[in-house]
């Protein structure tokens, strides 16, 4: 592992293969011993010696905008190795505000312009291959760039359309989360049916009727064609200045979009908590205490708000991922931590722990749920414990069992039903909660992890702790 | 719509009456989303299409056949 960021995902085993990467036959990943290898087929490992001496490539990799990579060596076949700087935590575009979306198309576009200049593109165009240090984006499939053969069409547009334009132009246009639409298909959403999800008032919006209605017109009209359009057009003249004038117009395009401004219930937070400055001016400085007593490989804030308690613990951890529902939220965290400067360690997500992301795709594996990509050291639990119980029904001792097994310290608040918070979750249902009581979340906590500090806070009516793993 | 869903289909057309070797690519890039890439090429795209309706043009006219041996494909690597 040479990132000190880095998080092994525990299903790791030397020389596995990432059950993710096997669309693409000319490049697969594989671990060993924390190491990310990807092995090149013969005409691949050829192109990465030709990349690797072009200038755009290694300016990306300065900048960080591409994932460094270093050649391993050959392979008996003609193929050959290389190895992949780590990334901290793998994220997905449905776990994505707006913004990261945006900045993944925008990355994507950026990187297809200059490649086109030096003769280079990118073969395909999936979000997946953005991941992300922080908030600032990184490409991490380089054998997706290649030489562009003379006349060849831009292959990647469709699935540029399909998991990148339409999804943003769905939320900017229509103000629908996109997130579920990616979430529920691999491959996105297809030209004609995001043409049935636009009004007719839509197809007056930018872009909407070339690249949706033209293409799902065109896509219908020739499906199942068998005729090779593609060497047609080689013939006919395409070059690449056509691709370059879509790539320019598309990014002036997506720049232009936008969510739009709906408040959310957490969005205001930091405005609208229950804490007076006293009190959260100690709850502040009991998690600063806790996250300042080591340094954390990988730490999770669960229902993060804003971030400010995420930036708390911060300067002490390779990488918080800071996640809640509420894409407000996130959206506003990723467009303050994308301005920072230095870059820093916190990747905001949208995820309902109710509903976190699954293991998905082919096998079950192609994409895999949270603790499946790297189990935290420490989490964040503040102010969630009422909304998982109350709110999500989910039986308390199941919730703490759950936090045991990922084996992280925890800096938990228990908020009781003195607080008004608490009571407006009751006003309107059964209260059917018999496990949610101060006594009990103790005893459970201390069933199985040891609590190593603790404060009241609000005149006793929450309890802020925090705890490690109990010893095996 | 009509008279840009008249555009395209003639385009195609016009594209189809070329012909070449065949291109692989693990990725489907879609008979209409490539069509359209001609549309979206600029003024590139523009006089791309002018090429390939003079050429059909003059197959019209009988001026050129419809699968010229005469003009065989541009060698192309495999993709």
């Amino acid at each position: 592992m040479r990132d000190a960021a880095a998080a092994p995902a525990p299903e790791e085993a030397p020389g596995a293969p990432e059950p993710g990467s096997f669309r693409d036959r000319d490049g697969r990943v594989f671990y060993r011993e924390g190491r990310v290898l990807r092995s090149l087929s013969p005409r691949a490992y050829a192109d990465w010696q030709r990349l690797r001496g072009t200038r755009f490539f290694a300016r990306h990799v300065e900048a960080g905008t591409v994932v460094a990579t270093t050649d391993a060596g050959p392979l008996a076949d003609g193929g050959g190795l290389v190895e992949h700087a780590r990334i901290p935590f793998v994220s997905y575009p449905y776990e994505w505000p707006f913004g990261m979306l945006k900045d993944a198309a925008l990355l994507h576009l950026e990187l297809m312009r200059d490649a086109l200049a030096e003769g280079f593109v990118l073969k395909d165009a999936t979000p997946y291959n953005v991941q992300w240090r922080g908030a600032r984006p990184v490409f991490i499939d380089v054998p997706s760039f290649e030489p562009l053969a003379p006349g060849d069409p831009w292959v990647g547009y469709r699935q540029f359309c399909e998991l990148m334009l339409y999804p943003l132009m769905l939320q900017a246009y229509r103000g629908v989360d996109f997130r579920p639409w990616l979430r529920g298909r691999i491959d996105g959403i297809p030209a004609a049916e995001m043409q049935r999800l636009l009004s007719a008032r839509d197809r007056l919006r930018p872009g909407v009727l070339l690249h949706v209605v033209a293409q799902s017109l065109l896509q219908r009209r020739f499906a199942g064609d068998g005729r090779n359009v593609r060497g047609a057009l080689a013939d006919a003249g395409f070059d690449k200045g056509l691709i370059e004038s879509n790539v320019g117009k598309l990014a002036r395009l997506v720049r232009g979009l936008e969510p739009p401004r709906v408040a959310t219930e957490w969005s205001d937070y930091d405005r609208t908590h229950s804490y007076d400055a006293a009190g959260q001016a100690a709850k502040a400085d009991f998690v600063r205490r806790a996250a300042a007593s080591r340094r954390w490989r990988l730490a999770w804030d669960l229902g993060c708000n804003t971030g400010r308690f995420a930036e708390i613990v911060a300067p002490h951890a390779g990488c918080v991922v800071a996640m809640d529902a509420d894409w407000m939220a996130i959206e506003r965290l990723y467009a303050r931590e994308r301005e920072a400067t230095p870059p820093g360690v916190i990747l905001p997500l949208v995820i309902n722990l109710a509903d976190a992301s699954p293991s998905q795709g082919w096998r079950g594996a192609e994409r895999k749920d949270l603790a499946a990509r790297g189990t935290p050291d420490l989490t964040l639990c503040l102010a969630l414990v009422h909304h998982v119980v109350i709110t999500a029904n989910i039986p308390l001792a199941d919730f703490i069992d759950w936090l045991s097994s990922l084996g992280t310290a925890v800096v938990i608040e228990f908020v009781g039903r003195g607080d008004e918070m608490v009571q407006a979750l009751l006003a309107n249902r059964e209260d059917q909660y018999d496990d949610y009581t101060a006594e009990t979340f103790r005893a459970l906590l201390a069933a199985r992890f040891r609590i190593r500090d603790e404060l009241p806070l609000k005149d006793g009516r929450r309890t802020i702790f925090f705890a490690e793993p109990a010893p095996a | 719509m009509s008279r840009s869903s008249i555009y395209l289909t003639c385009l195609m057309a016009a594209v189809l009456a070329a012909t070449a070797a065949p291109a692989h690519a693990y990725l489907d890039p879609g008979t209409g989303s490539m069509i359209l890439q001609v549309l979206l090429g600029g003024f590139a795209g523009v006089a791309l299409a002018g090429r390939l309706y003079w050429r059909r043009f003059l197959v019209l006219i009988g001026a050129r056949s419809e699968a010229p041996e005469a003009e065989p494909s541009k060698p192309r690597t495999e993709r």
